[in-house]
């Protein structure tokens, strides 16, 4: 181990020159390379990044080419330990490295292939940074500089993103519609029509020249058997009214009950009555 | 004879209590705390970051690795609440106590465990397995976190691998550590990736020019780095569904006194937070109380509502600062009101403190659907204890006497009305039919 940083600190220091220097690189390109052949060619610089987003097919590759070279120093010592691409969504700040093939002479290359640009930084519409880092051992000053911007070609829905914890998406019941109700003018309308009906019924019967004309005679030859009878046939609709609006079963069995043999009795009595007069013709 | 014995045992009760309570001043999950100190790492070296746990009230038990005394049960129970693991630089085992396993085991019995690995990034296998569990991967022995653009020109000129990490922008878990953003923190060592999962706890990470590489493999050029730039991570934690805590620091040299005492460094402030969180004195929450009810009824927690009810929820929550239980302020507590799929998911709001809690609550209507029905209160947050309160209650449909009386919708006013219409006509038709006859008698039969 310590061997080894021996040979890293001699190896940087033979590097590093007295005078201040600096990694840079010239000569660049990006190239757009299918299996056809080469789509396009952009030139850029450590200075003058590209001018435009290139778009990168998801069938190519993003060939970066260019010379490296450290100031002031030989040409032998053009090889800096950290040669990366770096793709950057600038959005999530998500980054994803490419190391660069660096020959002896300077020259280095680096592809940034679709197929391995990891999920994380695929979606639709979503250009990735793109970064040149240059740097090594020793004191010559590091380089990062950012190049421009490629756009993986993304068709299809967007990725879902990683699990994480945080507060989810409300959701509030929707209920199911009430029921709808008419206005109360046109239930009211038929209602009208209803009595209307009612009354001429009623009336029909007035004309025809019906009257309790025989009342008196009646009720003096069989006082209980006509009062009593009406008397509970309206006991037993009223028995019927409070169990309609709220009482219960068996409150509404004992008044049946007790007000059933009131009317039968009575009832037959009255109907004894009626035919008497109805024999005599009346 | 008997009584007194009965008094003398209160007392003695009493004061293990009082004992106890000491004890326990700032750690939720205990003060036992054992470190596994390899021979090779110097206590003295470390002797700052060892007084602040004792500063904290912890009980530090040292113990070789090799210790056959060690254990981290006893009598089927955890012998310690936390451990803090320190490794040798060199191939050698931990014995069997420290396997994956047992330290596993001893998480899910509730165990808090402290990982520092050796500067060398040298991490045995059984430590590798224990981190692999978690989501950790653990770098190659020997190999060296650097950063060309970031680091200590006093301690490593050439070699740039004392890297210096900014706390504003390197620092994940901001809002659970208080370190100082103008300072900055020393490193050296290696670094490791990190499986996507949402049960850990990033704390640190490296700067994105910063890359692992092996001096042995990649000594004139960087072509396969284990791990680079803001993939690489220095010290990760991870909060089990239980609630125990693990973290790993790739290097046991950030915690030195060196590190430590260092101009502007952050390390110390550093390591007080990343011990707090690992050992459960920060980022603790517990929920105290639940309660749902009718709206505008007293009895709490009804076992059965009926659908459209207006339903009030209510949870008490509370945080652990310091040495004391306060109200836990958040904004993103909810409710979720399922049935296999939430019927609702209610955002809670806060209504006010009770005592050494914060209260969130609020209103809703129960859907429309009969069944067996939970208020689930899950929330989890990463860097803070997870939460998940499940009551089950049924909603019962409409009773018969429930519904709307037909006097109550228009549409029945005709039906109604008819009903009416008809008990009268038929009375009135009884009175004429039983009451009528001729005005006279029908005499003129007779001609």
């Amino acid at each position: 181990m310590l061997l080894r940083n021996v040979l890293v600190a001699s190896l940087a220091a033979c590097v590093s020159s007295p005078l201040v220097s600096a990694w840079t690189f010239s000569n660049a390109t990006l190239a757009i390379n299918e299996r056809s052949g080469t789509l396009e060619t952009h030139q850029f610089s450590a200075s003058v990044p590209l001018a435009d987003i290139v778009s990168l097919p998801s069938s190519a590759l993003a060939r970066l080419r260019f010379t490296v070279r450290s100031d002031l120093t030989p040409d032998t010592s053009n090889k800096p330990h950290q040669a990366y691409a770096i793709i950057e969504d600038p959005v999530t700040k998500i980054e994803s490295s490419f190391t660069a093939d660096v020959r002896e002479n300077g020259r280095a290359r680096v592809d940034i292939d679709y197929k391995t640009i990891p999920t994380a930084l695929l979606g639709p519409n979503k250009p990735l940074t793109v970064k040149i880092v240059l740097a090594s051992f020793g004191t010559e000053a590091p380089l990062k500089v950012e190049i421009g911007q490629i756009l993986p070609v993304y068709n299809g829905p967007s990725p879902a993103g990683p699990i994480r914890f945080g507060p989810k998406p409300e959701i509030i019941h929707i209920f199911r519609p009430d029921p709808k109700f008419v206005s109360s003018a046109i239930s009211l309308f038929f209602s009208a029509i209803v009595v209307t009906t009612a009354v001429a019924l009623i009336g029909s019967w007035l004309h025809l020249g019906a009257a309790p004309s025989q009342l008196p005679k009646a009720l003096a030859s069989s006082p209980f058997g006509h009062l009593g009878f009406f008397a509970s046939i309206i006991a037993i609709e009223v028995a019927f009214f409070n169990y309609y609006l709220g009482s219960t079963i068996f409150k509404l069995i004992a008044q049946i009950s007790a007000l059933a043999p009131i009317a039968f009795l009575s009832g037959s009595r009255a109907l004894r009555e009626v035919r008497s007069r109805r024999l005599k013709g009346e | 004879m008997a009584h007194f014995g009965r008094r003398i045992m209160q007392l003695f009760s009493l004061a293990l209590v009082a004992l106890v309570s000491v004890a326990t001043a700032l750690s939720t999950s205990g003060s036992k705390l054992l470190v596994v100190l390899d021979p090779s790492i110097k206590k003295q070296d470390y002797s700052i970051f060892f007084d602040d746990l004792k500063g904290r009230d912890f009980d530090l038990d040292f113990r070789a690795a090799n210790d056959p005394n060690l254990s981290l049960v006893s009598f089927g129970e955890r012998a310690y609440d936390q451990v803090i693991l320190t490794l040798p630089p060199t191939q050698k085992a931990l014995g069997p106590n420290l396997l994956a396993k047992p330290l596993l085991e001893f998480m899910t019995s509730g165990g808090n465990i402290l990982v520092l690995l050796n500067p060398t990034g040298h991490a045995l296998g059984s430590v590798r397995e224990f981190a692999r569990e978690l989501g950790i991967h653990l770098p190659f022995r020997d190999t060296k976190l650097v950063d060309h653009f970031h680091y200590d020109a006093a301690t490593s000129p050439e070699l740039h691998d004392t890297v210096i990490l900014d706390p504003a922008t390197d620092l994940v878990a901001v809002p659970h550590l208080e370190v100082d953003s103008t300072k900055k923190i020393l490193y050296s060592g290696s670094g490791f990736a990190l499986d996507n999962n949402h049960l850990l706890f990033p704390i640190l990470r490296a700067s994105d020019t910063a890359y692992v590489y092996d001096p042995a493999e990649e000594l004139l050029e960087s072509d396969a780095p284990f791990v680079s730039g803001t993939q690489a991570y220095v010290v990760a934690g991870i909060q089990a569904r239980n609630n125990a805590r693990a973290v790993i620091i790739a290097s046991s040299s950030m915690l030195s006194d060196e590190a430590f005492n260092a101009a502007d460094s952050a390390n110390r402030e550093l390591a007080a937070g990343i011990t707090k969180w690992t050992f459960q004195e920060t980022g603790v929450i517990k929920l105290k109380s639940v309660a749902h009810k009718l709206a505008n009824t007293v009895e709490e927690n009804p076992q059965i509502y009926r659908v459209k009810q207006d339903i009030i929820y209510e949870a008490e929550i509370s945080e652990w600062i310091d040495d004391k239980w306060v109200p836990f302020v958040a904004d993103d507590v909810q409710l979720e009101f399922t049935m296999l799929d939430p019927y609702y998911r209610l955002n809670l709001t806060a209504v006010g403190v009770s005592g050494d809690s914060e209260v969130y609550a609020t209103t809703f209507k129960a859907p429309d659907q009969h069944g067996v029905f939970t208020f689930n209160l899950n929330y989890k947050r990463t860097g803070l204890s997870y939460i998940d309160d499940k009551r089950t209650v049924t909603l019962r449909h409409f009773g018969h006497n429930e519904f709307l009386r037909s006097f109550e919708i228009p549409n029945a006013y005709p039906y109604i009305t008819s009903l009416v219409v008809v008990v009268v006509a038929w009375m009135l038709f009884i009175v004429l039919w039983v009451f009528s006859g001729p005005e006279k008698a029908p005499e003129k039969k007779t001609q």
